[in-house]
Protein backbone atom coordinates (compact mmCIF):
# COMPACT_ATOMS: atom_id res chain seq x y z
CA UNK A 1 0.00 0.00 0.00
CA UNK A 2 0.87 3.21 -0.69
CA UNK A 3 2.30 4.70 2.61
CA UNK A 4 1.67 8.39 2.17
CA UNK A 5 -1.28 7.91 0.87
CA UNK A 6 -3.02 5.78 3.35
CA UNK A 7 -1.51 6.55 6.16
CA UNK A 8 -4.52 5.89 7.90
CA UNK A 9 -5.16 2.08 6.57
CA UNK A 10 -1.81 1.09 8.17
CA UNK A 11 -2.40 -1.37 10.71
CA UNK A 12 0.01 -2.63 13.47
CA UNK A 13 1.16 -6.39 13.07
CA UNK A 14 0.12 -6.59 16.59
CA UNK A 15 -3.05 -5.70 15.81
CA UNK A 16 -3.64 -8.45 12.94
CA UNK A 17 -1.80 -10.99 15.10
CA UNK A 18 -4.64 -9.79 18.09
CA UNK A 19 -7.52 -9.81 15.85
CA UNK A 20 -6.22 -13.41 14.60
CA UNK A 21 -6.54 -14.84 17.46
CA UNK A 22 -10.49 -13.33 18.71
CA UNK A 23 -9.44 -10.27 20.45
CA UNK A 24 -12.58 -8.13 19.80
CA UNK A 25 -10.73 -5.18 21.46
CA UNK A 26 -8.13 -5.29 18.75
CA UNK A 27 -10.60 -6.19 16.15
CA UNK A 28 -12.41 -3.11 17.05
CA UNK A 29 -9.55 -1.19 16.77
CA UNK A 30 -8.79 -2.48 13.09
CA UNK A 31 -12.17 -1.67 12.19
CA UNK A 32 -11.92 1.95 13.64
CA UNK A 33 -9.12 2.40 11.20
CA UNK A 34 -10.55 1.16 8.31
CA UNK A 35 -14.42 1.73 8.40
CA UNK A 36 -14.50 5.18 6.78
CA UNK A 37 -12.64 3.67 3.72
CA UNK A 38 -14.32 0.36 3.88
CA UNK A 39 -17.81 1.92 4.20
CA UNK A 40 -16.52 4.55 1.07
CA UNK A 41 -16.10 1.96 -1.08
CA UNK A 42 -19.19 -0.20 -0.45
CA UNK A 43 -21.39 3.18 -0.74
CA UNK A 44 -19.57 4.02 -4.09
CA UNK A 45 -20.89 0.44 -5.24
CA UNK A 46 -24.39 0.85 -3.67
CA UNK A 47 -25.13 4.79 -3.15
CA UNK A 48 -27.09 3.94 0.01
CA UNK A 49 -26.21 4.18 3.11
CA UNK A 50 -28.06 1.44 5.07
CA UNK A 51 -26.66 -1.44 2.34
CA UNK A 52 -23.10 0.26 2.48
CA UNK A 53 -23.43 -0.76 6.58
CA UNK A 54 -24.79 -3.92 5.50
CA UNK A 55 -21.62 -5.07 3.14
CA UNK A 56 -19.76 -3.58 6.04
CA UNK A 57 -20.49 -5.67 8.16
CA UNK A 58 -20.57 -8.66 6.69
CA UNK A 59 -17.31 -7.71 5.07
CA UNK A 60 -15.59 -7.33 8.45
CA UNK A 61 -17.04 -10.41 9.79
CA UNK A 62 -15.38 -12.40 6.94
CA UNK A 63 -12.03 -10.85 7.11
CA UNK A 64 -12.23 -11.70 10.93
CA UNK A 65 -13.49 -15.22 10.72
CA UNK A 66 -10.93 -15.94 7.70
CA UNK A 67 -7.91 -13.80 8.98
CA UNK A 68 -6.78 -16.79 10.85
CA UNK A 69 -5.71 -17.87 6.50
CA UNK A 70 -4.09 -15.01 5.95
CA UNK A 71 -0.24 -15.62 6.65
CA UNK A 72 1.13 -12.46 5.66
CA UNK A 73 0.24 -9.54 7.97
CA UNK A 74 1.72 -7.39 5.23
CA UNK A 75 -0.94 -8.06 3.14
CA UNK A 76 -3.89 -7.22 5.26
CA UNK A 77 -4.93 -4.39 3.87
CA UNK A 78 -5.10 -5.22 0.66
CA UNK A 79 -6.24 -8.45 0.94
CA UNK A 80 -9.26 -6.77 3.90
CA UNK A 81 -10.27 -4.36 0.72
CA UNK A 82 -10.60 -6.95 -2.06
CA UNK A 83 -13.32 -8.77 0.38
CA UNK A 84 -14.87 -5.66 0.71
CA UNK A 85 -14.77 -5.22 -3.08
CA UNK A 86 -16.14 -8.42 -3.50
CA UNK A 87 -18.92 -8.38 -1.16
CA UNK A 88 -19.77 -5.27 -2.66
CA UNK A 89 -20.14 -6.97 -5.73
CA UNK A 90 -22.05 -9.67 -4.49
CA UNK A 91 -24.29 -7.26 -3.04
CA UNK A 92 -24.81 -5.59 -6.31
CA UNK A 93 -25.26 -8.79 -8.01
CA UNK A 94 -27.99 -10.49 -5.53
CA UNK A 95 -30.04 -7.12 -4.95
CA UNK A 96 -29.91 -6.93 -8.63
CA UNK A 97 -31.16 -2.87 -8.66
CA UNK A 98 -29.17 -0.44 -9.63
CA UNK A 99 -31.35 2.64 -8.52
CA UNK A 100 -32.74 4.18 -11.38
CA UNK A 101 -32.38 7.64 -9.91
CA UNK A 102 -32.11 10.14 -12.55
CA UNK A 103 -31.43 13.88 -13.29
CA UNK A 104 -33.98 15.21 -16.00
CA UNK A 105 -31.79 16.82 -18.87
CA UNK A 106 -33.78 19.85 -18.84
CA UNK A 107 -32.83 20.81 -14.82
CA UNK A 108 -29.24 20.04 -15.72
CA UNK A 109 -29.07 22.58 -18.69
CA UNK A 110 -30.63 25.05 -15.73
CA UNK A 111 -26.93 24.33 -14.02
CA UNK A 112 -24.79 25.15 -17.15
CA UNK A 113 -23.28 28.03 -17.55
CA UNK A 114 -22.91 28.21 -13.92
CA UNK A 115 -19.41 27.13 -13.12
CA UNK A 116 -18.28 29.24 -10.69
CA UNK A 117 -21.49 28.01 -8.16
CA UNK A 118 -21.54 25.56 -5.47
CA UNK A 119 -24.75 24.03 -6.97
CA UNK A 120 -22.88 23.81 -10.53
CA UNK A 121 -20.09 21.26 -8.23
CA UNK A 122 -23.29 19.55 -6.62
CA UNK A 123 -24.50 18.88 -9.39
CA UNK A 124 -21.31 17.39 -11.28
CA UNK A 125 -21.11 14.91 -8.35
CA UNK A 126 -24.81 14.26 -8.57
CA UNK A 127 -24.28 13.21 -12.72
CA UNK A 128 -20.91 11.24 -11.50
CA UNK A 129 -22.49 9.81 -8.91
CA UNK A 130 -25.58 8.51 -11.46
CA UNK A 131 -23.19 7.39 -14.22
CA UNK A 132 -21.26 5.21 -11.43
CA UNK A 133 -24.19 3.61 -11.30
CA UNK A 134 -24.26 2.51 -14.63
CA UNK A 135 -20.40 1.19 -15.32
CA UNK A 136 -19.85 -2.53 -15.52
CA UNK A 137 -18.60 -3.58 -11.54
CA UNK A 138 -15.41 -4.49 -13.16
CA UNK A 139 -14.47 -0.70 -14.57
CA UNK A 140 -16.61 0.68 -11.50
CA UNK A 141 -14.11 -0.87 -8.67
CA UNK A 142 -10.46 0.55 -10.76
CA UNK A 143 -12.70 3.85 -10.92
CA UNK A 144 -13.38 3.91 -7.14
CA UNK A 145 -9.83 2.48 -6.23
CA UNK A 146 -8.17 4.71 -8.28
CA UNK A 147 -9.99 7.80 -8.86
CA UNK A 148 -12.03 8.30 -5.41
CA UNK A 149 -9.96 6.57 -2.89
CA UNK A 150 -6.76 7.36 -4.41
CA UNK A 151 -5.11 3.95 -4.62
CA UNK A 152 -2.03 3.50 -7.07
CA UNK A 153 -2.17 1.41 -10.08
CA UNK A 154 -0.11 -0.78 -8.44
CA UNK A 155 -2.06 -0.83 -5.33
CA UNK A 156 -5.16 -1.85 -7.43
CA UNK A 157 -3.91 -4.50 -8.88
CA UNK A 158 -2.98 -5.89 -6.31
CA UNK A 159 -6.15 -5.46 -4.13
CA UNK A 160 -8.19 -6.38 -7.34
CA UNK A 161 -6.05 -9.49 -8.32
CA UNK A 162 -5.08 -8.35 -11.37
CA UNK A 163 -2.47 -6.57 -13.25
CA UNK A 164 -1.17 -3.25 -13.66
CA UNK A 165 -1.92 -2.70 -17.23
CA UNK A 166 -5.32 -3.99 -16.80
CA UNK A 167 -6.14 -1.40 -13.92
CA UNK A 168 -5.00 1.34 -16.39
CA UNK A 169 -6.96 -0.05 -19.29
CA UNK A 170 -10.16 -0.58 -16.95
CA UNK A 171 -9.65 3.15 -15.87
CA UNK A 172 -9.25 4.58 -19.42
CA UNK A 173 -12.27 2.78 -20.13
CA UNK A 174 -14.47 4.05 -16.99
CA UNK A 175 -13.19 7.40 -17.54
CA UNK A 176 -13.96 7.32 -21.09
CA UNK A 177 -17.53 6.32 -20.35
CA UNK A 178 -18.47 8.50 -17.93
CA UNK A 179 -17.08 11.30 -19.95
CA UNK A 180 -19.11 10.36 -23.01
CA UNK A 181 -22.46 10.39 -20.13
CA UNK A 182 -21.42 13.58 -18.58
CA UNK A 183 -20.83 15.40 -22.16
CA UNK A 184 -24.64 13.91 -22.84
CA UNK A 185 -25.71 15.53 -20.07
CA UNK A 186 -24.01 18.67 -20.92
CA UNK A 187 -22.47 18.71 -17.21
CA UNK A 188 -18.50 18.46 -18.79
CA UNK B 1 0.79 11.54 -33.17
CA UNK B 2 -2.81 10.55 -34.23
CA UNK B 3 -6.25 11.22 -32.07
CA UNK B 4 -6.88 7.70 -31.68
CA UNK B 5 -3.87 7.14 -30.60
CA UNK B 6 -3.56 10.16 -28.02
CA UNK B 7 -6.87 9.37 -26.74
CA UNK B 8 -5.55 6.29 -25.34
CA UNK B 9 -2.71 8.43 -23.58
CA UNK B 10 -4.39 11.14 -21.85
CA UNK B 11 -5.88 8.77 -18.96
CA UNK B 12 -2.03 7.89 -18.15
CA UNK B 13 -0.77 11.55 -18.73
CA UNK B 14 -3.51 12.93 -16.25
CA UNK B 15 -1.86 10.29 -13.77
CA UNK B 16 1.75 11.34 -14.62
CA UNK B 17 2.33 7.56 -15.72
CA UNK B 18 3.76 8.52 -18.84
CA UNK B 19 7.28 7.92 -19.74
CA UNK B 20 9.19 10.93 -21.12
CA UNK B 21 8.94 10.29 -24.62
CA UNK B 22 5.26 9.31 -24.98
CA UNK B 23 4.47 12.71 -22.86
CA UNK B 24 6.64 14.62 -25.40
CA UNK B 25 4.92 12.85 -27.87
CA UNK B 26 1.28 13.82 -26.43
CA UNK B 27 1.95 17.37 -25.63
CA UNK B 28 3.16 18.11 -28.52
CA UNK B 29 0.02 16.73 -30.46
CA UNK B 30 -2.40 18.63 -27.48
CA UNK B 31 -0.91 21.86 -28.45
CA UNK B 32 -2.33 21.67 -31.98
CA UNK B 33 -5.60 19.35 -31.67
CA UNK B 34 -8.79 21.16 -29.57
CA UNK B 35 -10.61 18.47 -29.53
CA UNK B 36 -8.04 15.93 -27.50
CA UNK B 37 -7.06 18.82 -25.17
CA UNK B 38 -10.84 19.11 -24.66
CA UNK B 39 -10.46 15.35 -22.88
CA UNK B 40 -7.73 15.82 -21.51
CA UNK B 41 -9.59 19.05 -19.56
CA UNK B 42 -12.73 17.15 -19.31
CA UNK B 43 -10.25 14.11 -17.61
CA UNK B 44 -9.05 16.44 -15.06
CA UNK B 45 -12.54 17.45 -14.21
CA UNK B 46 -13.86 13.91 -14.00
CA UNK B 47 -10.90 13.14 -11.48
CA UNK B 48 -10.70 16.32 -9.28
CA UNK B 49 -14.80 16.00 -8.90
CA UNK B 50 -13.84 12.14 -7.60
CA UNK B 51 -11.70 13.41 -5.31
CA UNK B 52 -14.01 15.22 -3.97
CA UNK B 53 -16.71 12.52 -3.30
CA UNK B 54 -17.43 11.74 0.06
CA UNK B 55 -19.32 9.22 1.67
CA UNK B 56 -20.11 9.81 4.79
CA UNK B 57 -19.20 7.71 8.27
CA UNK B 58 -20.91 4.50 9.09
CA UNK B 59 -23.32 4.53 12.16
CA UNK B 60 -21.93 4.13 15.00
CA UNK B 61 -23.98 1.10 15.99
CA UNK B 62 -22.26 -1.15 13.22
CA UNK B 63 -19.09 -2.38 14.99
CA UNK B 64 -21.84 -2.98 18.23
CA UNK B 65 -23.47 -5.50 15.18
CA UNK B 66 -20.64 -7.13 13.76
CA UNK B 67 -18.82 -7.75 17.45
CA UNK B 68 -22.46 -9.54 18.17
CA UNK B 69 -22.31 -11.74 15.25
CA UNK B 70 -18.62 -12.72 15.99
CA UNK B 71 -19.70 -13.74 19.86
CA UNK B 72 -22.77 -16.05 18.19
CA UNK B 73 -20.75 -17.42 15.04
CA UNK B 74 -18.46 -20.30 15.19
CA UNK B 75 -15.54 -18.85 16.24
CA UNK B 76 -13.08 -20.22 13.30
CA UNK B 77 -10.19 -17.55 13.91
CA UNK B 78 -10.28 -18.99 17.80
CA UNK B 79 -6.40 -19.93 18.69
CA UNK B 80 -5.95 -20.09 14.39
CA UNK B 81 -7.23 -23.12 14.49
CA UNK B 82 -5.71 -24.48 11.04
CA UNK B 83 -7.08 -27.87 9.81
CA UNK B 84 -4.09 -30.42 9.78
CA UNK B 85 -4.61 -30.22 6.37
CA UNK B 86 -7.28 -27.93 4.33
CA UNK B 87 -9.20 -29.10 1.06
CA UNK B 88 -10.01 -25.90 -1.57
CA UNK B 89 -12.77 -26.12 -3.57
CA UNK B 90 -10.84 -27.26 -6.89
CA UNK B 91 -8.89 -29.93 -4.94
CA UNK B 92 -12.29 -30.98 -3.63
CA UNK B 93 -13.66 -30.89 -7.67
CA UNK B 94 -10.80 -32.95 -8.16
CA UNK B 95 -11.12 -35.36 -5.41
CA UNK B 96 -14.75 -35.87 -6.81
CA UNK B 97 -13.86 -35.98 -10.23
CA UNK B 98 -11.24 -38.88 -9.22
CA UNK B 99 -14.14 -40.77 -7.61
CA UNK B 100 -15.95 -40.82 -10.59
CA UNK B 101 -13.69 -42.28 -12.11
CA UNK B 102 -12.97 -45.23 -9.52
CA UNK B 103 -16.76 -46.19 -9.47
CA UNK B 104 -16.72 -46.24 -13.17
CA UNK B 105 -13.58 -48.61 -12.77
CA UNK B 106 -15.57 -50.70 -9.89
CA UNK B 107 -18.77 -50.79 -12.09
CA UNK B 108 -16.30 -52.05 -14.91
CA UNK B 109 -15.06 -54.70 -12.98
CA UNK B 110 -18.76 -55.50 -11.53
CA UNK B 111 -19.91 -55.89 -15.30
CA UNK B 112 -16.75 -57.97 -16.21
CA UNK B 113 -16.33 -60.54 -13.44
CA UNK B 114 -20.59 -60.96 -14.14
CA UNK B 115 -20.38 -61.49 -17.95
CA UNK B 116 -17.26 -63.77 -17.70
CA UNK B 117 -18.52 -65.94 -15.00
CA UNK B 118 -20.83 -68.40 -17.33
CA UNK B 119 -17.75 -70.11 -18.90
CA UNK B 120 -16.00 -71.00 -16.30
CA UNK B 121 -16.07 -73.76 -13.83
CA UNK B 122 -18.12 -73.78 -10.26
CA UNK B 123 -14.81 -73.59 -7.95
CA UNK B 124 -12.89 -71.57 -10.70
CA UNK B 125 -16.31 -69.25 -10.70
CA UNK B 126 -16.43 -68.63 -7.09
CA UNK B 127 -12.69 -67.79 -6.63
CA UNK B 128 -13.22 -65.35 -9.35
CA UNK B 129 -16.51 -63.65 -7.99
CA UNK B 130 -14.87 -63.09 -4.43
CA UNK B 131 -11.75 -62.22 -5.90
CA UNK B 132 -13.34 -59.58 -8.39
CA UNK B 133 -16.03 -58.76 -5.57
CA UNK B 134 -12.71 -57.53 -3.78
CA UNK B 135 -11.44 -55.90 -6.26
CA UNK B 136 -14.53 -54.14 -6.52
CA UNK B 137 -14.87 -52.90 -2.85
CA UNK B 138 -11.47 -52.04 -3.38
CA UNK B 139 -12.18 -49.12 -5.64
CA UNK B 140 -15.41 -48.16 -3.58
CA UNK B 141 -13.89 -48.14 -0.75
CA UNK B 142 -11.21 -45.93 -1.96
CA UNK B 143 -13.70 -43.45 -3.37
CA UNK B 144 -15.62 -43.47 -0.19
CA UNK B 145 -13.12 -43.06 1.70
CA UNK B 146 -11.58 -39.84 -0.54
CA UNK B 147 -14.73 -38.23 -0.55
CA UNK B 148 -15.05 -38.68 3.21
CA UNK B 149 -11.67 -37.05 3.93
CA UNK B 150 -12.97 -34.01 1.54
CA UNK B 151 -16.47 -34.01 3.21
CA UNK B 152 -14.77 -33.73 7.04
CA UNK B 153 -12.88 -31.36 5.98
CA UNK B 154 -15.82 -29.11 5.35
CA UNK B 155 -17.95 -30.21 8.09
CA UNK B 156 -18.39 -26.66 9.44
CA UNK B 157 -19.63 -25.72 6.71
CA UNK B 158 -23.08 -27.60 6.29
CA UNK B 159 -26.39 -26.65 8.16
CA UNK B 160 -26.75 -28.95 11.32
CA UNK B 161 -30.01 -30.83 9.42
CA UNK B 162 -28.59 -31.32 6.36
CA UNK B 163 -26.05 -33.35 7.90
CA UNK B 164 -28.02 -35.16 10.18
CA UNK B 165 -30.39 -36.40 7.07
CA UNK B 166 -27.04 -37.44 5.48
CA UNK B 167 -25.41 -39.12 7.76
CA UNK B 168 -28.78 -41.05 8.82
CA UNK B 169 -28.93 -41.94 5.11
CA UNK B 170 -25.07 -42.76 5.50
CA UNK B 171 -25.73 -45.15 7.90
CA UNK B 172 -28.29 -47.15 6.41
CA UNK B 173 -26.51 -47.83 3.00
CA UNK B 174 -23.80 -48.85 5.26
CA UNK B 175 -25.87 -51.43 7.55
CA UNK B 176 -27.03 -52.90 4.07
CA UNK B 177 -23.67 -53.25 2.62
CA UNK B 178 -22.82 -55.16 6.03
CA UNK B 179 -25.61 -57.31 5.15
CA UNK B 180 -25.08 -58.02 1.64
CA UNK B 181 -21.20 -58.27 2.84
CA UNK B 182 -21.87 -61.07 4.45
CA UNK B 183 -24.56 -62.86 2.21
CA UNK B 184 -22.22 -62.24 -0.70
CA UNK B 185 -19.27 -64.16 1.26
CA UNK B 186 -21.68 -67.20 2.45
CA UNK B 187 -23.22 -67.38 -1.11
CA UNK B 188 -20.81 -66.20 -3.89
CA UNK B 189 -23.11 -67.55 -6.51
CA UNK B 190 -25.74 -65.54 -4.71
CA UNK B 191 -26.24 -62.17 -7.74
CA UNK B 192 -28.43 -60.74 -6.06
CA UNK B 193 -26.70 -60.28 -3.27
CA UNK B 194 -23.80 -59.23 -5.09
CA UNK B 195 -25.83 -56.94 -7.08
CA UNK B 196 -27.23 -55.04 -4.08
CA UNK B 197 -24.17 -55.29 -2.66
CA UNK B 198 -21.88 -53.25 -5.42
CA UNK B 199 -25.21 -50.59 -5.40
CA UNK B 200 -24.55 -49.98 -2.31
CA UNK B 201 -21.13 -49.44 -2.20
CA UNK B 202 -22.52 -46.98 -5.47
CA UNK B 203 -25.43 -45.47 -3.53
CA UNK B 204 -22.44 -44.39 -0.76
CA UNK B 205 -20.23 -43.03 -3.26
CA UNK B 206 -23.16 -40.92 -4.88
CA UNK B 207 -24.24 -39.97 -1.62
CA UNK B 208 -20.88 -38.58 -0.64
CA UNK B 209 -20.37 -36.95 -3.72
CA UNK B 210 -23.62 -35.09 -3.40
CA UNK B 211 -22.59 -34.35 -0.18
CA UNK B 212 -19.66 -32.59 -1.34
CA UNK B 213 -21.34 -30.27 -3.57
CA UNK B 214 -24.20 -29.81 -1.37
CA UNK B 215 -21.08 -28.11 1.01
CA UNK B 216 -19.36 -25.98 -1.96
CA UNK B 217 -22.73 -24.49 -3.15
CA UNK B 218 -23.11 -23.50 0.78
CA UNK B 219 -23.60 -19.66 0.26
CA UNK B 220 -21.44 -19.11 3.62
CA UNK B 221 -18.60 -21.24 2.85
CA UNK B 222 -18.66 -19.93 -0.74
CA UNK B 223 -18.10 -16.35 0.61
CA UNK B 224 -15.63 -17.29 2.99
CA UNK B 225 -13.34 -19.21 0.69
CA UNK B 226 -14.09 -18.49 -3.02
CA UNK B 227 -15.18 -14.67 -2.92
CA UNK B 228 -12.03 -13.54 -0.51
Amino acid sequence: MDEEAHKESLIPFDLIDRSRKGDHDAMEAVYEQLKVKFFGVAYWYTQNKAASEDILQDAFIKIFTNLHRLDDNQAFVSWSYRIVVNTSISYLRKSKKQTQKSVSLESVKDFVGEDTSGEYEDMKKTTIKEALEELAPGLRSVFILHDVQGFKHREVAEILDCSEGTSKSQLFKAREQLRKKLCAKQVL
Amino acid sequence: MNCKKAKKLISDYVDGELDLTKRSSLEEHLESCEGCRKILEDYRRITSTAQQLEAGSPSPYVWTRIKQRLETSTPSYEGAKRRPWSWSPKLTYAVGFLSVLLIVGAVVIGIYYMGNQKSLSPFKRQDDVIANLKKAEKHYKLAIESMIKAAEAQENGMDPEVAEVFQVNLNLIDSSIAACREAVLNDPRDIDSRNILLASYKEKADLLYNLLNVKDYSPKKGESENKI
